[in-house]
């Protein structure tokens, strides 16, 4: 492992918390790129170990393998509210499978106000929102780390049929006369 | 069978979906005319309608309407509109029951093998209930809590007194002012502004300018002519003669 790997791992290690690669870069005197470069590095050598690498739109964070789920859970006492409701979960998959989506997206695909149950994810910190990039005035959702987590998931990929939903949903969107 | 409350309330969608899977049916304008009754009975029985969803599931019953007439009367013509209203339905539904498909393979992994994460670096010492940390901070006291109260309350402004409102009461009207200054000119055939109005103090001000919109009025109206020596000065009324 290069020293950078190295000093990434510990900083992951140490934070705790979701890590922005813009942020390790700018801790370590280094460009972006050779962050990303050494983070590939850093998710293969964690192959078989007790520890992965989260990631999703440009945070990283270092959790436990989901492998060893049953004991960390054990050991931590979380005690999991696992009762999202049928609005939370249909909205998680909204936002998990349809990139940057808006509020009102998000309504019109599920026909109700979906306002109370963003709030609810939000809260939980299941979701994250920033500015709608095409309008300022409003917002777009965005998956969390912590979602991830719960789901056991290193990476967006790792869905469940990941790529096959994503093109069907773009099929139904793009060719409504079937 | 179906339980109204605002977190859990799905909308219109899920009913129709729920009614056409328990059919057992794909999604298409055939099983939804053939659910069109069943979601109408559905509407009805709901006691507590949430106000904001009303609107979405009375549209959606106005298209099945439109969907439920044209399976009993084939030979119905529908407008492009009404075409398109009913497409969108069936793309929306499809859209739809896509997501709670997925939502269903969420559930079964969600919180299942969950990945730990250390406590935040950041946030330990919030997470640590106060008592545990052994810390304490060293100006809590009751008496520096009693002056940090006494300076926050000195902070708050005291509320503004409201202007007191004064009604103008309503002392003579333009029109009466006008018919006697008319009937005073007449007498007098030339007088002084500072002999029409009242010059009772109270009412003093309100006469005064009713008074002079009175003598506007009727310059403007040609029954008088007004001359003013200075700036300020006296104010001449004369009645304009027909010679004139």
């Amino acid at each position: 492992m290069n020293d950078l790997t190295k000093d990434i791992e510990a900083l992951l290690f140490l934070a705790g918390e979701p890590q922005n690669t813009n942020k390790l870069a700018k801790v370590l005197g280094v460009k972006e790129k050779e962050i990303k470069e050494a983070l590939k590095e850093l998710d293969e050598k964690l192959k078989n170990r007790g520890l992965v690498l989260i990631r999703e739109n440009g945070k990283i964070m270092l959790g436990t393998s989901s492998d060893s789920a049953k004991f960390c859970k054990e050991l931590a006492k979380n005690e999991l509210d696992k009762k999202l409701g049928q609005a939370g979960l249909e909205t998680l998959a909204i936002i998990l499978y349809k990139e940057d989506v808006s509020k009102s997206e998000i309504d019109y695909i599920r026909g109700v106000n979906a306002g109370f149950t963003l709030r609810n994810l939000l809260i939980k910190g299941l979701i994250e929102r920033k500015p709608n990039p095409k309008d300022k005035r409003t917002y777009v959702y965005t998956p969390s780390l912590l979602l991830f987590q719960y789901l056991g998931i290193k990476e967006k990929e790792d869905l469940p049929s990941y790529t096959k939903h994503y093109k069907e949903i773009l099929e139904i969107i793009n060719n409504p006369q079937e | 069978m179906y339980n109204i409350q605002t977190e859990k309330f799905n909308g219109p969608f899920e009913v129709l979906v729920d009614l056409i899977d328990k059919k057992k049916l794909s999604i298409n304008e055939l099983s939804l005319s053939e659910i069109a009754d069943q979601y109408l009975d559905y509407i009805k029985k709901i006691e507590q309608f949430p106000t904001e969803e009303v609107a979405s599931f009375v549209v959606v019953a106005a298209t099945l309407m439109l969907i439920k007439s044209r399976s009993l009367m084939p030979s119905l013509k529908l407008t492009d509109e009404e075409e398109t209203e009913i497409e969108d339905l069936e793309e929306k539904l499809k859209l739809y029951k896509k997501f709670r498909n997925i939502s269903k393979d969420l559930e079964k992994i969600f919180g299942k093998n969950v990945i730990f994460s250390r406590p935040s670096f950041y946030q330990i010492e919030n997470i640590l209930p106060l008592d545990q940390l052994q810390i304490k901070p060293k100006d809590l006291s009751q008496t520096n809590l009693e002056i940090a109260l006494q300076n926050a309350l000195g902070k708050i402004p005291p509320p503004k007194p409201k202007l007191p409102e004064v009604k103008v009461k309503k002392t003579i009207s333009l029109e009466q002012k006008i018919d006697s200054l008319i009937k005073r000119i007449e007498d007098k055939v030339s007088l002084c502004f500072s002999d029409t109005h009242n010059k009772n103090k109270e009412c003093q001000k309100v006469d005064l300018v009713v008074s002079f919109l009175a003598l506007l009025e009727l310059t403007k109206r040609g029954f008088i002519i007004v001359k003013q020596g200075e700036d300020f000065g006296e104010i001449h009324i004369s009645k304009v003669t027909n010679n004139e």
